[in-house]
């Protein structure tokens, strides 16, 4: 239902918040993306799936600002954003959880999550903890605790914990679920729909494609830095191309 | 006979003066941490070796140099016209160093890393190396250096030696000194009186002789005496200025410790340091933390070389942060690169161990402690004594 009133935005023409076009990114002679469309419309979670190397990764790292495109355009809340410094991105509200969790494990639990808010208002720090605690209460009792003690399920937490903490207006996750137990996938995935439902506009990047589908409002799959197909996360799920190359079968 | 060679070494060690050795090993020691500090937090951040620290050094010991000069400190005037320096004197003269190293070491990462930050690892080396060369040489056309300025000692207001008696010698030892002393006082009165009545004082009767020889003798055992109460006892003989630079020293690192650990740019600099894009993708400004890390390493360089400069009266050149910035280096290196508590072990560590080889009669060698000290830290223990045990290529 949700996906069927986003659609209809898109075709009213009103602007995406994350609009992306004809991006061409490379890494010396390999070119990791090329001429990628894509939408993302306020209050929608995104997923955007593709085996590895598809550049999914490179997506998130370009929109993000830690890597330049060669060429394309990307808008953000009717802003262009290609150049701008990674830290001024955020300032905007586009929060990235990168691959592999990448938490300061030289840092307490408190300090990775304090990192995080301290460039904004420190008026609503407090609030915004609690408000982190409450969607992982496991976060709360380790507080203290060096970042480095935390179990990997713990580690994603903290840091898509630390991404709010940072008030996102979209929140761009890549791979989540990598490395984690079946049911602790569906635990994140649960709460990531529970973030979503409180106002935060998603983006997740999905090697493992059954559960990213499943949740998503709408799809893209990526093939060697271009987009195959797109649309609503359950018509790709029940696509047989996607299903014979993603889910297995 | 290298078991003969180590017993006569020993035979000629002064364990009396160890203590002191010790202390002022630290002492030095303390220099080294505060310009190790500089490479450890650039490379903490950068994953650069920064050789031009050494250079910003020598920037900073010109600059307390100048300051002394513009106070009235110059090498053309007179003694009895030279002012008086005081607490003040020496602050403002510290500040000027580190106010001037900050800069030049915030110049050097505008212009010269920040364009290679992207660049492979190798080129950023190079440019390090090119631009410690370039202020070597450069600073080689534009600072007096013949003959080589050093501080006037007068700047330092601290110039009395502290005796600190740790251990002391037990009662009977003591005793016995004051007994020899009397007694040498005695046969000296003794020896003077009868030189009154000699004709040829360079030919003395056999009573003049006799007197003599008592005279020396009385001296011999006062030696004697004094040297039995030193082993016995443990005294440290320190220069004032060397504890005040101990005391400056501990000041600084412990304001670096609060603010690495307790601010929020402290927190952001371990974050950069740990994971650069990270710490970007939480919003830190990984420019602005590059840039305080510079201001801060350079600072404390600065503070250090004006204490050398003052306190320990070396002669100033262009080249005056070649050695001490390899030794710093070298400490860095020893204490885990990128660690900030092993800056500070690995630099005092330098400084004891290469004071207790000049102790041992080896001064010559004194310099190739650091080289000896990286070479076997890189073999056995390449992530230094606090950092971690894996090897990170460069
Ligand atoms: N830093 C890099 N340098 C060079 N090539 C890279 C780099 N990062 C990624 N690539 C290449 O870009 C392509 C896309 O990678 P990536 O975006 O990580 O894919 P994914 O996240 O979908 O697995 C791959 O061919 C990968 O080898
Ligand atoms: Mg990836």
């Amino acid at each position: 239902m949700t996906s069927r009133r986003f659609h209809d935005r898109v075709e009213r023409d009103v602007p995406a918040m994350l609009e992306i076009r004809g991006l061409d990114v490379s890494y010396g002679a390999i070119r990791a993306l090329r001429e990628v469309d894509l939408d993302v419309n306020a209050g929608e979670i995104v997923a955007i799936v593709g085996s590895n190397g598809a550049g999914k990764s490179t997506l998130l790292r370009t929109i993000s600002g830690l890597v330049r495109p060669r060429a394309g355009k990307i808008v953000f809340e009717s802003r262009p954003i290609v150049g701008f410094k990674p830290h001024r991105i955020v300032a905007m509200g586009i929060s990235h959880v990168p691959e592999g969790r990448r938490i300061f494990t030289d840092l307490t639990v408190w300090e990775n999550l304090a990192l995080a808010a301290q460039f904004r208002k420190p008026s609503t720090f407090d609030q915004d903890l609690e408000t982190v605690c409450r969607w992982f209460p496991r976060i709360r009792e380790r507080l203290k605790q060096s970042a480095g003690t935390l179990s990997g399920g713990e580690q994603q937490m903290l840091a898509i914990g630390r991404a709010i903490m940072a008030r996102p207006k979209l929140l761009l996750l890549d791979e989540p679920s990598l490395g984690l137990a079946p049911n602790l996938v569906k635990e994140i995935f649960r709460i990531l729909q529970d973030i979503n439902r409180a106002g935060t506009t998603v983006c997740l990047v999905e090697q493992n494609a059954h559960m990213a589908l499943e949740v998503a409002h709408r799809a893209y799959v990526l093939e060697t830095g271009q987009v195959a197909l797109s649309g609503p996360g359950r018509e790709l799920l029940d696509d047989p191309r996607v299903q014979a190359a993603y889910l297995g079968g | 006979m290298a078991h003969a060679a180590g017993l006569s070494l020993l035979a000629s060690l002064d364990f009396g003066t160890l203590p002191s050795q010790v202390v002022n090993g630290v002492l030095n020691g303390a220099i080294y941490a505060l310009i190790a500090l500089g490479y450890t937090m650039v490379y903490g951040v950068l994953r650069l070796i920064n050789f031009a620290h050494g250079e910003v050094y020598m920037l900073g010991a010109y600059t307390a140099l100048f300051v002394s000069w513009a106070y009235g400190f110059r090498p053309d005037v007179p003694p009895d016209q030279l002012p008086e320096s005081t607490l003040l004197t020496l602050l403002v003269m510290m500040l000027a160093s580190m106010a001037v190293c900050a800069g030049v070491g915030v110049v050097i990462e505008r212009f010269a890393y920040r364009p290679m930050r992207n660049q492979a690892r190798i080129s950023s080396l190079i440019t390090a190396i090119g631009v410690s060369l370039l202020l070597q040489y450069g600073g080689g056309l534009f600072l007096p250096q013949n003959p080589p300025p050093t501080m006037n000692e007068r700047v330092n207001p601290y110039r009395q030696t502290l005796e600190l008696t740790l251990v002391r010698a037990p009662q009977e030892l003591t005793t016995a000194v004051e007994n020899a002393r009397q007694l040498a006082q005695r046969s000296e009165a003794a020896f003077q009186e009868r030189l009154k009545l000699e004709k040829d004082r360079f030919n003395l009767s056999p009573e003049g002789e006799r007197l003599r020889d008592a005279k020396f003798e009385a001296e011999r055992q006062l030696r004697e005496a004094e040297s039995r109460r030193n082993t016995a006892q443990v005294t440290v003989r320190v220069g004032a200025g060397r504890l005040a630079i101990l005391v400056a020293s501990l000041a600084l690192m412990f304001l670096l410790r609060q603010l690495v650990l307790f601010t929020p740019t402290g927190r952001a600099m371990r974050a950069v340091s740990q994971d650069f894009d990270s710490a970007a993708l939480m919003g830190v400004n990984v420019d602005r933390i590059v840039t305080i890390t510079f201001v801060i390493g350079s600072a404390l360089a600065g503070a250090g070389a004006m204490m050398t400069a003052t306190f320990l009266g070396t002669s100033i050149s262009p080249y005056y942060g070649v050695l001490p910035g390899v030794k710093a280096f070298v400490a860095a290196v020893l204490g885990g690169i990128g660690n900030i508590p092993g800056a500070v072990l690995g630099g005092i560590l330098m400084g004891v161990a290469e004071t207790l080889v000049i102790w041992a009669g080896y001064s010559q060698f004194a310099d190739a402690v650091a080289f000896v000290v990286l070479i076997v830290v890189l073999l056995f223990r390449p992530g230094g004594l606090l950092g971690s045990s894996a090897v990170e290529k460069v």
